[in-house]
């Protein structure tokens, strides 16, 4: 299985990459860490799954910081694209947020699940909170994956 | 239980508050015959009819206990109803007075309205509606300071929580700085309180009714209101009924209410028009005057002028029928006419100029809005107010966010019959014209025809052909949605229709299109309509249609530029514009915006390129564009092209493109600046003759040759007082020859001078390029900006985050809870900046084999003997040279070097980002113990939280990439305004408090070293930052430079460059002028003196101390000196450099 996982924060792409090492199915892992390099990823190679972070930066590089450059849904915008151009991956969403946007955007996590469900149900196919302060998120990507096989 | 037992029942009952909350359990009119007769029993009597219904003064107010809420509707407004009738000419007086109030605040007669309040209170009764009233009127007569002396006065005198609760939200909404906005917040606020969803219904049904987006609990809220004044009680009763008619659930009840109200002899226009918005009078219109009807029969013939007369005449005898105040502005747009006073007040003058704003959709058309929503919010319960509000919501607003209930109170607080209310709904078509009245009112007679759809009688009336045209097609709206597509067009491309009437046919288009599913004439209709006047828009609702066009993944028959254009229009973000342009860019077959064909001059192509086609949305072509540069290139294309189409705004593109090349260029210098920054200083060394070893080693040669003939062996003392007992090492006895210490003592010698030289050494370095607050303006302003770390207050404490203070208070939460947030934020951010100390103080430091302090200094250069016995041997294997013997020993520090530096980078991204990471994590879980769950406040916690764990990873790795050894700081030359500016950069950069200097440049030439020059302008900056004691926004710094060749007295240029830095920026009320004017005067005398740049190294050491090292030593300049002057709140610092100039250097 190759997977491709677009995730800027590195402690987690670490410790879920050492987590897939373990996993037999999967031939290799690809990481990005922004909306735009993940889609050009995603659009030039195939790939047999996607691992999603929800909350990313537009473009990765040094200067990225200095632009207003984090989307708290850039997962959802790789999403919206995918479908947009008819590409159709099984995707699942690895997050460390519970709760999403404030006031009326509020969202958490459950309600973000439902709308990624009904908005994308060719590709979505679920939610893992991943916390570095348990282990509860490794069992439930095993499982994920191993639905994919 | 049977009727004729009732009252003797009652005498019986053990349990008379269960006998009556029975009563209340049975339908609206069972009660209210039970009612009847058991108000015969003194108990009953009183608590139906007890002190709170009329009480003396304020403190009577709601102090009667209520009976408990049954939750059936129909029984507790019996009770309610019962409660208020027996006061019928008490009511109708209140309302003959009311109607005299409304009308002096409409004239501006104040003291007269404060009059009238006076004598309802003295002659009915005290109550809500009164203070509510007096509020308004002593901000209109005193100002705020009379709005605050009244609610000091009146919380005086009543103590009872709810009067203080209602009197501190009157107040608020009635000064005149806050908005509308701000005290909707304020109402949302109390969400997050400990009360029930029912009781709030109540108090937002009381204070905020505009602000509601659905009521339900009316069982409830007449209960909680049952105590109220009757005044207050006829009110929400009233307005009860207004919600009640909307929903068909309630219909019959409200009818039943109506009459009971009516027949109990209340005389009250409101009654009156609920019983015709309900169709239940059986007269048809009740009311309808016929001075108002000849005004609207005017209107329907296009005798414009005569109307505005007309309304003029009216507005004097009815000030509060709004219904001609619409016909007057709408007569002046017809006319073409500008705004015109009526001189009859001032009050009503500007709610029509306010209304003018709204109608013609002109740049004024949101404060005018703001102003009459205001206008609403201070007299809430004066039906013309309530009008006004449904006037300036239906004129504003597509239907989200606020009730659609609200654009029909118009008609039921109506002073006369409106005929337009036929047009409303199913239920209000049923009502009927007087046949008389009919006959001779045509404004009748096209009502008529409207709802009928029937204008054969009208073609011969006189009217307007165009006006005609849009009774007919409004009449499609109202008969099922039947609209006359091509009639709409036509009127739509007429040019002469005026902006009201456009905006009327775009909204029945958009009504039509979007019923046949036609979005590819929908979109063209509204990009066109907003070319037109963007406020075209305001009241559509298009939202809908934009999900429908995500939803067919934007395949529509016809891709136009209209759609990119339509979605910048509804303020998405930049990828559904991105999504969309590049959806028009397939269409028209090109891959970027620059290649768009650009020979026919469309206003909406320069829309697209001037707005859509910017960087943010640019960013988003991720197969097209490989990085920053690749976008600003394309950006500055599209720029290009721009000036071509559109030679009027020629500066503002050539300026935009100025901006985006200097900072694709100061970015550049940002990243070749930060990657890598340090420098082994070996040559500079070896060039310096103070420091020269030669006579050392040539010494240390003799005594090799020596030892190996004689075998002298010496104790080496070089350790001696650093060992300790239990340091016993087996010694090479080989080590303790002598040629070998004296090697050793070498060795050490150029390497304290390489680690610590006050004029080289890495320390200085460190100490200048990365502990001078350079990491503290990292980690610190990440934080910061995600409001997470407080300000100092003291060395040991800590300030509010004042973000969070504003959060907590707009969410409601507890000043208990609030305190404990920040506390949280206080002990995270004392927890962090001790971090920083610690990496800065105790890791970021050099340990040698003579300086052991700092045990965890990661800068490890403590050399063990049996390695440096390796590198004697090196040395001595073969005879060199001193060169040679530098040579090697660079080359080992170079290597020691690297290798440390690996090392700390390492540290950085692991032990340093885990110990953050650590600490965001412990704020996390202390700051959800202290939240309640689902809270917002909470989740935007959580969020920048996590956001920050990332940033905060992102931002050390970017920090490790510094420990690298770099050699670009010596080659780099710059010219004086790049280097300014990337020094401002720099510091921006993390910052979400960014800072603007005012900056001059005379003159420029370009400056080696120039790396250099950035860190001392970056120095400047953070000096005044640090030391100011102000706001970043507040430092107020100027840099003025002078730059150029030195001169001679002929104009030639001679071989030196010159720069004046005149730096100025300004110094809190705090700051201890004497002490600074000490430090910086000791700094200036010293100037030229380098012997005590030893200090430099010190953490806490001068900035300008370590300018002079950099130019004295870094740069090497030819000559520098400085000056200062403090004024009252402003530091002046004027630096002045001289430095070797060539040729290449010459002006730009």
């Amino acid at each position: 299985m190759r997977i491709l996982f677009i995730e800027d924060n590195k402690t987690k792409a670490e410790s879920v990459k050492a987590h897939l090492e373990a996993f037999k199915h999967v031939d290799s892992l690809t990481l990005k860490e922004s909306f735009t390099s993940g889609l050009r990823e995603l659009f030039t190679n195939e790939y047999d799954a996607l691992l999603l972070d929800m909350s990313l930066p537009t473009r990765e590089g040094k200067l990225s910081k200095a632009v207003n450059n984090f989307e708290q849904l850039g997962g959802y915008k790789i999403m919206s694209e995918m479908k947009r151009k008819n590409k159709i991956i099984p995707t699942i969403l690895i997050t460390m947020f519970s709760e999403f946007g404030v006031g009326k955007t509020f969202m958490n996590l459950e309600e973000l699940d439902s709308m990624l469900q009904n908005n994308f149900k060719d590709s979505y196919k679920a939610y893992i909170y991943y916390s570095s302060q348990d282990d509860n998120w490794k069992n439930k990507l095993t499982l994920q994956l191993e639905s994919l096989v | 239980m049977k009727q004729p037992n009732l009252l003797r029942d009652f005498y019986h009952s053990k349990y008379p508050i269960d006998f009556l909350s029975d009563v209340k359990l049975k339908n609206y009119s069972k009660t209210y015959k039970a009612l009847t007769k058991l108000e015969k029993h003194p108990f009953v009597k009183n608590l139906l009819y007890n002190h709170s219904s009329t009480p003396n003064d304020y403190s009577g107010l709601k102090t009667f206990n209520r009976l408990p809420d049954t939750g059936n509707l129909e029984g507790e407004i019996a009770w309610f109803t019962k409660s208020i009738t027996k006061y019928k000419d008490e009511l109708n007086k209140f309302i003959a007075l009311e109607k005299t109030y409304q009308r002096n605040i409409l004239t501006g007669k104040f003291h007269e309205a404060k009059d009238e309040i006076k004598r309802i209170n003295d002659d009915i009764c005290h109550s809500y509606w009164s203070i509510e009233n007096s509020f308004s009127i002593e901000q209109k007569l005193n100002g705020t300071e009379g709005n605050w002396a009244f609610l000091k006065d009146i919380n005086s005198k009543t103590p009872e929580p709810y009067t203080l609760f209602f009197n501190k939200y009157f107040s608020v909404k009635s000064e005149k700085d806050t908005t509308v906005l701000q005290y909707k917040r304020e109402l949302e606020s109390l969400f997050y309180e400990d009360i029930s969803k029912s009781d709030i219904e109540y108090i937002v049904f009381k204070l905020g009714y505009f602000s509601s987006d659905d009521f339900t609990e009316f069982s409830h809220i007449l209960n909680f209101d049952s105590n109220s004044s009757i005044i207050d009680k006829y009110l929400m009763i009233i307005d009860i009924l207004f919600e009640l008619s909307n929903n068909n659930q309630y219909i019959s009840l409200t009818k039943e209410v109506l009459k009971t109200l009516k027949n109990e002899g209340i005389l009250d226009s409101r009654i009156d028009r609920l019983l015709e918005y309900n169709s239940i009078s059986s007269g048809g219109f009740i009311e309808l005057n016929e001075e108002i009807l000849i005004l609207f029969d005017k209107y329907s013939l296009g005798d414009y002028s005569n109307c505005i007369e007309y309304c003029n005449e009216l507005l004097v005898k009815f000030p509060s029928c709004i219904e001609l105040y619409e016909i007057y502005i709408k007569s002046l747009i017809e006319l073409n006419q500008e705004f015109k006073k009526t001189e009859i007040s001032e009050p009503i003058d500007s709610i029509l100029n306010d209304l003018y704003n709204l109608y013609t959709k002109n740049d004024a058309f949101y404060d005018s809005k703001e102003n009459l929503l205001k206008q609403y919010l201070s007299f809430p319960k004066l039906t013309f107010f309530k009008q006004l509000l449904s006037l300036t919501i239906g004129l504003t607003n597509n239907g989200q966010g606020s009730r659609k209930v609200i654009r029909t109170i118009y008609f039921a607080n109506s002073r006369f019959s409106n005929p337009q209310l036929v047009l409303i709904n199913s239920l209000s078509k049923k009502i009927f014209f007087n046949k008389e009245l009919l006959k001779k009112h045509l404004s009748l007679r096209i009502n008529h025809s409207i709802i009928n759809n029937e204008f054969d009688t009208l073609e011969d009336e006189g009217i307007p052909k165009n006006k005609l045209k849009i009774y007919k097609a409004r009449s499609g709206f109202h008969n099922n949605n039947k609209l006359d597509i091509s009639l709409l067009e036509e009127l739509y491309n007429q040019p002469d229709l005026n902006i009201n009437s456009k905006e009327e046919i775009i909204l029945l288009l958009f009504e039509a299109y979007y019923k046949n599913d036609d979005i590819d004439k929908l979109i063209p209709l509204l990009v066109d309509s907003y070319f037109i006047n963007k406020f075209l828009l305001e009241r559509i609702n298009k939202s809908s249609l934009l999900d429908i066009i995500i939803d067919k993944n934007y395949n529509l028959g016809n891709t136009t530029i209209d759609l990119p254009i339509f979605f910048f229009i509804e303020d998405v973000n930049s990828y559904f514009l991105y999504a969309t342009l590049e959806t028009f860019l397939t269409s028209i077959k090109v891959n970027k915006p620059s290649e768009i064909n650009t020979e026919t001059n469309n206003p909406k192509l320069i829309f697209l390129l001037e707005n859509i086609c910017n960087t943010d949305v640019l960013n988003n072509f991720y197969l097209i564009y490989d990085d920053d540069d690749d976008v600003i290139e394309e950006r500055i294309k599209v720029l290009r092209m721009l000036i071509d189409l559109n030679k009027v705004k020629s500066d503002n593109y050539l300026e935009e493109i100025a901006s985006l090349t200097q900072k694709q260029k100061i970015d550049k210098i940002i990243q070749t600046v930060n990657d890598g920054i340090i420098s082994l200083n070996f040559n500079r060394i070896k060039e310096d003759k103070d420091y020269s070893l030669e006579s050392n080693f040539n010494r240390f040669l003799r005594l090799k040759s020596f030892s190996d003939e004689f075998e002298l062996n010496l104790s080496d003392t070089s350790n001696f007082f650093n060992k300790s007992a239990t340091d016993s090492v087996e010694e090479n006895p080989k080590q303790q020859d002598a040629s070998f210490i004296s090697f050793k003592a070498i060795f050490n010698e150029v390497l304290e001078n390489f680690l610590f030289s006050k004029e080289h050494g890495l320390d200085g370095d460190l100490s200048t390029r990365i502990r001078h607050g350079v990491l503290e303006n990292q980690i610190r302003p990440i934080l910061g900006k995600n409001h997470l770390i407080a300000i100092k207050e003291t060395e040991e404490t800590y300030k509010n985050i004042n973000y969070w203070q504003v959060k907590c208070n707009e969410s409601g939460l507890t000043e208990n809870t609030t305190k404990k947030l920040q506390d949280c934020f206080k002990l995270f951010s004392k927890s962090i900046d001790t971090a920083i100390i610690t990496i800065l103080k105790e890791y970021l430091q050099i340990q040698s084999n003579r300086h052991k302090s700092k045990e965890y200094g990661l800068f490890n250069y403590t050399y063990t003997d049996d390695y440096l016995w390796e590198i004697y041997k090196d040395v001595t294997d073969e005879p060199i040279s001193y060169d040679d013997f530098l040579t090697i020993v660079f080359d080992q520090l170079k290597q020691r070097t690297e290798y440390l530096l690996k090392d700390i980078s390492s540290f950085l991204t692991n032990t340093v980002n885990q110990d953050f990471q650590l600490h965001l994590d412990k704020l996390l879980n202390d700051t959800k113990k202290v939240l309640p769950k689902h809270e917002e406040t909470r989740s935007e916690i959580e969020l920048n939280i996590n956001r920050t764990k990332t940033e905060l990873e992102r931002e050390l790795y970017d920090i490790s990439n510094w420990f690298k050894i770099t050699n670009k700081l010596a080659d780099s030359v710059l010219d004086i305004e790049t280097i300014v500016k990337t020094a401002i950069e720099s510091i921006n950069l993390n910052n979400s408090d960014k800072i603007f200097p005012k900056l001059s440049f005379e003159g420029g030439i370009f400056y080696e070293r120039g790396f250099y020059y950035i860190d001392i302008f970056k120095i400047l900056i953070e000096n005044a930052v640090k030391h100011s004691d102000l706001k970043k926004s507040d430092l107020g710094i100027n840099i003025d430079i002078i730059a150029g060749m030195l001169r001679n007295k002929e104009g030639v240029n001679l071989p030196y460059s010159k720069l004046i830095v005149k730096f100025s920026n300004k110094l809190g009320a705090n700051v201890d002028k004497e002490a600074l004017d000490q430090k910086l005067k000791k700094v200036t005398e010293n100037w030229s003196n380098i012997s005590d740049l030893n200090k430099v190294n010190n953490e806490g050491g001068s900035g300008l101390q370590k300018i002079k090292r950099m130019l004295k030593f870094d740069i090497a300049v030819y000559n520098s000196d400085i000056k200062y002057q403090i004024l009252d709140s402003e530091l002046k610092i004027e630096l002045g450099v001289v430095n070797y100039s060539q040729n290449f250097l010459d002006k730009i």
